[in-house]
């Protein structure tokens, strides 16, 4: 039987190295958690306004303080968690400063102000900047795995934002949390950091209680509920749910150090991570070999002497959790895995013994599909590396996984084949430490991101100020006219890549300015009515367009170059000549190039620019389609046969259009009347004219 | 002015112009100064609409004056060589394209006689039902019902002497097509004409040179000259000139720019009969500014297919389209039309390059073309841009599956009597070796891009209504807001018709003309 651990408005806790009864901890009633989160709101805009530079400065220092304090993390964690000194200077107190200053180098970029591009022509005289500003109050629920490490992640983000938090931990780790409030508070403004102490009940007061967004760090079922809850606050969250990290350990990994890296991913701070390896499949070329020593290295592992201070792995920190390992290594010897070495509890505290079980076969089992959360390594031995992707992704859970092989670009292919948030090649999970690396996973592991500048967008919300010092009107105003409707097309055609008629444009958003600010002066729609008037700049638009348009409908009228006649004709026999044994008499030369001439001629412009288009593309398409720097012209006929078609039967339809227009080109005369006529396949009527 | 160069037939054609009255054509390809001229009436266009309106303004003793962009290109001129004819008598040799997700060429002639010179001369009238939407739905409210217009359709038919295809001249092309029509249990026509004795000779689509084709140039406009009008060619008119909001004449120059200017001015008023494409363009470079005006601009979008056979066909003989079938208008808004075409139209159908396009192409003997019209249910617009005149049009897909099933059905005939291949002309899209590969076009593309369509009837743009904010031309067929301007042809059609349009131009703008010479003038202001 379970004892409850909040009771009476009381949080007690036992310490799990011997079970014996903790100084209990006050729940903050809900009149309190609504205060907190009030004063925590008056104290924000004080914050923010500090600046960024002087909430470093601050920050920091907290940081040392934290450092210099650490015999007191030590002794509480000891208390609270059963944590041995080593684990807790390495994995949660040493980090402390490191993580703030490494968070002041990711947020100060990030949130500085920034312009926000805007296109001078289309917005004339406008200019604005996007900046980064606080949620205001932050709420953060945290679960006891890492009493203190676990804060770091959201709450120097949030705070260095220039937000105000308030801290809910687990009634499984109150002191540490309490701690952390303290020590740093007492270099921060009042207020700017607070918690509230208690169960789930005053993690839902909290959510209620008017806080501005929230990051939950904790089970996966948990989140669901707190998704729904937030959701009807309509405030943002931050979800960083359960994991069931894989290790695939390929046949050329190197061997030991494999061993200790799985090992120790596996059962650190005795397998409560969420980053925790609690899959490990094995290829079966080596699975004897290191089934074999890490069975051998666990069991040296040190446990259950009773006290912390000598023990390698420490004990589960709560009673319910020890339930569950033992739960999941009896289903899993039920469903035929074989327990290689421990398996049991030992001593008097909650503690359990580093357990490696072989043969876990059956997918089903809970020790593969349910986070174990306890120091249990299940083998599964797979044929090859594609067997362990496809069992790693078939998980519901996606937060870490990696791969141990030496072959590092093999390794590198099968990560990115993992459907994780963060893919480790050789090592597992310690990027959690690193604030510049986004922590975050797929599935049921929640839609959270932790660290990196990812994680700012949650603590800021971005605020644009626009600024417009046109004193003209904007084109697009009322009222409605044929000058607005001709801008339209104008702006589309540019768009579209005809850029003569862009030419205009200018003038046209100078007269809509003006008929803007005159449709308010004079009223109802006199000066759309008015008969338009020609200013000086569109007479001068019409001079331009006189001497402009001609210039260039005689460009597209300069003759065919004698390549363009060559590649023309080339693709016209292509286009038309059966070979080999054609029976057909092919036309001349100087006949065939005089066709081209006139069809060219005779379109009229722009069209006789696409047939220019389409003349080149063809000349210079077995550039694009084979290898080999050549034309056309100097293909062999096979290959001028297969270049064609291929441009006949393109996907682009640009391509189609200038193909069917050489078709039709040929098509006309060259082929049609002069080849026919010339095999007599087709009696073409006689002109009338020659009739007599 | 010199003389035309005459062909060496001894047979004379009505647009010769040793027939013609002495001093009423000018071509202006060969005029070297400005030229200044006055008439009752300005008719710009010589096309269905225009020629026809001329004649009734002419008979009824006004000074006409016609003003057409084109040349005109006699019968005896005519060539069978596809370049030549498109090089003379179609608008920008017939790359003029409407833009949108697609490019549909916009297929106009621009000669005298307009599109009646190079189309299949076929005089359907419109089904009455639309021709009464228009006066339901569309504001008309009885101003231009089919019972009036009723009259100048009969009269019409029997100018022009309308008649069914005969026989002797069907062809197998358009015979095969009522037989797969029959055997499929479609609902089939004989094409009605205007047909002067029709030879067979399968050239209408580049001028009829036997001249029994009964187009506007050999019919309706020597007959407004020798009832007293003048016709300016190759005169392309710029803009209409407006003086106190009432028109006062055309300007107008003989080819590109540079060339001498024409300026006619008009006692009574101004006719535009330029076509649904150019008639919103040339009123925008009229000033006039009405919100309608180059909207609901609409089509129809035509496609055919061509199918091989064992035995001849000989698309060389018949007439160009002598059977199509009505089945799918009511449901499908489709018309299915057998459709000669000379080869170097076919060859743009014909799928490959190379050795497979000519073994297709020897084999012209034996192949057959069928098209299809479809009645777009899309809008879209027409405008000028910078002096020239540019359309938008994109189809709806709904109309785009219409093309899809009509070529399907086609495809359908084409196997029940006999063919070996059919190649379908969808981009991606294999050829057919059987009935069995029918159901191809059931996943074949929906892209517009991946068919050869193009727009064969054109509609709107400056359409008809009572309301000047919703359409640009008013029940007595003035421009909205003007005095002077009519427009007469089929650029004030509410929607597309489902149906050749020819004939419900001509009617339409026939009773325009008798609507306007029944009107008083209002009085001079």
């Amino acid at each position: 039987m379970l004892e409850a651990v909040v009771s009476n408005g009381v949080i007690r806790n036992r310490c799990p190295v011997d079970l014996h009864p903790l100084v209990p901890v006050p729940v903050t009633t809900d009149a309190d958690v609504t205060a907190v989160v009030a004063r925590a709101r008056a104290a924000q805009p004080k914050w923010g306004q500090l600046g960024f530079e002087q909430r470093a400065v601050l920050m920091k220092r907290a940081g040392k303080l934290m450092l210099q304090r650490r015999q007191e993390v030590l002794e509480l964690l000891h208390d609270e968690a059963g944590k041995t000194p080593g684990e807790v200077l390495m994995g949660e107190s040493l980090g402390a400063l490191q993580f703030i200053s490494d968070w002041i180098a990711v947020a100060r970029p990030y949130l500085k102000p920034k312009k926000l591009p805007i296109s001078r022509v289309a917005f004339p005289g406008k200019s604005g900047v996007i900046e980064s500003v606080p949620r205001g109050v932050v709420g953060i629920i945290s679960p006891w795995n890492f009493p203190l490490a676990n804060f770091f992640k959201p709450v120097f983000a949030a705070l260095i934002s220039g937000n105000a938090v308030v801290l809910k931990p687990s009634e499984h780790s109150p002191r540490m949390g309490a701690w952390l409030v303290k020590t740093m508070g007492e270099l921060l403004p009042v207020d700017v950091l607070t918690c509230v102490q208690g169960d789930a009940w005053v993690g839902q007061q909290l959510i209620r209680s008017g806080i501005d967004a929230l990051t939950f760090t904790g089970s996966t079922q948990t989140g669901r509920k707190v998704a729904k809850l937030a959701a009807e606050q309509m405030i943002p969250v931050s979800l960083e749910l359960g994991g069931k990290d894989a290790a695939i350990v390929l046949a050329d990994c190197d061997f030991d150090r494999t061993v200790a890296g799985v090992m120790h991913w596996a059962l650190t701070n005795a397998g409560q991570s969420c980053g925790g390896i609690e899959r490990v499949f094995v290829e079966n070329a080596i699975a004897d070999r290191f089934v074999e020593r890490l069975a051998a290295a666990v069991a040296a592992l040190r446990v259950s002497s009773g006290d912390p201070q000598s023990a390698d792995v420490g004990p589960l920190i709560q009673q319910a959790q020890l339930q569950v390992v033992e739960e999941h290594v009896g289903d899993a010897i039920a469903h035929g895995a074989k327990v290689v070495c421990g398996g049991k509890r030992s001593g008097k505290g909650l503690w359990f013994e580093p357990t490696v079980l072989d043969h876990c076969a059956d997918p089903e089992m809970k020790v593969l599909t349910e986070p174990t959360f306890g120091p249990v390594i299940p083998i599964v031995r797979v044929k090859n590396a594609d067997e362990a992707v496809a069992l790693t992704n078939a998980c519901d859970y996606g937060l870490n996984a990696s791969v141990w092989t030496k072959d590092l670009e093999r390794g590198n292919a099968i990560a990115r084949q993992l459907q994780v948030g963060t893919a480790f090649i050789n090592n597992h999970a310690f990027t959690g430490a690193i604030p510049a690396a986004p922590w975050t996973g797929v599935k049921s592991s929640g839609y959270g991101i932790a660290n990196s500048t990812f994680a700012l967008g949650h603590y800021t919300r971005p605020r644009t100020v626009v600024t417009d010092k046109n004193t003209k009107a904007d084109a697009w105003w009322f009222p409605i006219d044929a000058t607005m409707e001709e801008l339209g097309h104008r702006l589309a055609e540019v768009q579209v890549g005809n850029v003569l008629a862009g030419l205009k444009v200018p003038l046209l958003i100078a007269e809509r300015q003006r008929t803007v600010l005159r449709f308010v002066r004079e009223g109802i729609h006199k000066a759309a009515e008015a008969a338009p008037k020609k200013g000086l700049a569109a007479r001068a638009f019409g001079a331009v367009e006189a001497k402009l348009f001609p210039a260039l409908a005689k460009l597209g009228k300069t003759g065919l170059t004698q390549r363009e006649r060559t590649w023309a004709r080339v693709t016209m026999e292509t286009i038309y000549v059966r070979k080999p044994g054609d029976p057909t008499v092919p036309v001349p030369r100087e006949e065939a190039d005089q066709y081209v001439d006139d069809f060219y001629a005779a379109l009229p412009f722009p069209s006789n620019l696409g047939l220019r288009a389409a003349i080149w593309s063809y000349g210079l398409a077995p550039l694009v389609t084979r290898p080999g720097l050549k034309t056309l012209e100097q293909l062999a006929d096979e290959e001028q046969q297969e270049t064609i078609q291929a441009f006949a039967q393109s996907k682009s339809y640009l391509v189609r259009q200038l193909s069917l227009l050489m078709k039709t080109t040929g098509g006309m005369k060259y082929a049609a009347t002069s080849r026919l006529r010339s095999v007599g396949a087709v009696p073409i009527p006689k002109n009338p004219r020659a009739r007599a | 002015m010199n003389a035309p160069s005459f062909g060496t037939s001894s047979q004379l054609f009505p647009d010769d112009l040793e027939l013609l009255p002495e001093g009423s054509v000018v071509d202006g390809a060969e005029v070297e100064g400005d030229l200044d001229d006055i008439a009752d009436y300005v008719v710009i266009g010589s096309g269905a609409a225009g020629a026809t309106a001329a004649l009734q303004f002419a008979r009824a003793g006004h000074s006409v004056v016609i003003i057409e962009e084109g040349p005109w290109v006699r019968t005896r001129e005519f060539s069978p060589d596809v370049f030549v004819a498109m090089r003379q008598m179609f608008r920008d040799m017939g790359s003029n394209m409407a833009s949108g997700r697609a490019l549909f060429p916009l297929v106009q002639g621009m000669c005298v006689g307009g599109s009646t010179t190079i189309n299949s001369a076929i005089a359907w009238r419109p089904p009455e039902q639309v021709v009464d939407g228009w006066n339901s739905h569309f504001g008309l409210g009885g101003a231009m019902t089919f019972k009036a217009l009723d009259p100048h359709f009969t009269e019409l038919e029997r100018e022009l002497s309308v008649r069914p295809v005969d026989d002797k001249v069907l062809g197998n092309d358009n015979r095969l097509f009522a037989e797969a029509a029959t055997k499929l249990g479609l609902k089939s026509e004989r094409v009605q004409r205007y047909d002067g004795g029709c030879d067979g000779s399968a050239m209408c689509l580049t001028g009829c040179s036997t001249g029994k084709k009964l187009g506007m140039a050999v019919t309706y406009v020597p007959q407004s000259l020798h009832a007293g009008a003048k016709i300016y060619t190759s005169a392309k008119a710029l803009k209409v000139e407006s003086k106190y909001g009432r028109a006062t004449g055309v300007l107008a120059r003989f080819g590109a720019r540079g060339r001498p200017m024409l300026r006619v001015r008009a006692r009574r008023g101004v006719i535009v009969a330029a076509s649904a494409v150019q008639t919103a363009g040339l009123l925008q470079r009229s000033a006039v500014r009405l919100p309608a005006l180059g909207k609901y601009f609409s089509v129809h979008l035509a496609t055919s297919m061509t199918a091989a056979f064992n035995h001849s066909i000989g698309m060389e003989f018949g007439a160009t389209q002598g059977f199509n079938s009505t089945h799918f208008v009511g449901t499908d808004r489709l018309k299915l039309e057998a459709l000669c075409l000379p080869p170097e139209m076919t060859l743009v159908r014909l799928p490959g390059v190379g050795r497979r396009l000519m073994d297709n192409l020897m084999n012209y003997q034996r192949l057959l073309n069928w098209a299809v019209v479809i009645r777009p249910e899309a809008y879209g617009t027409v405008g000028d841009v910078l002096g020239k005149t540019m359309a938008r049009y994109t189809a709806a897909p709904t109309d785009i599956s219409r093309v899809r099933k009509a070529l399907k059905v086609l495809a359908e005939m084409a196997f029940a009597v006999g063919a070996k291949e059919v190649f379908p002309s969808i981009h991606g899209t294999p050829d057919l070796k059987s009935p069995d590969d029918l159901k191809v076009f059931d996943n074949a593309s929906l892209d517009p891009r991946d068919y050869g369509i193009m727009a064969s009837h054109m509609f709107g743009g400056a359409r008809m209504g009572p309301d000047a904010k919703t359409s640009a031309v008013g029940l007595d067929f003035q421009v909205h807001q003007t005095r002077g301007i009519y427009v007469l042809d089929s650029s004030i059609f509410p929607t597309n018709l489902g149906v050749n349009p020819q004939h419900t131009i001509m009617g339409v703008a026939r009773f325009g003309a008798h609507k306007i010479l029944a009107t008083p003038l209002p009085p001079r202001g």
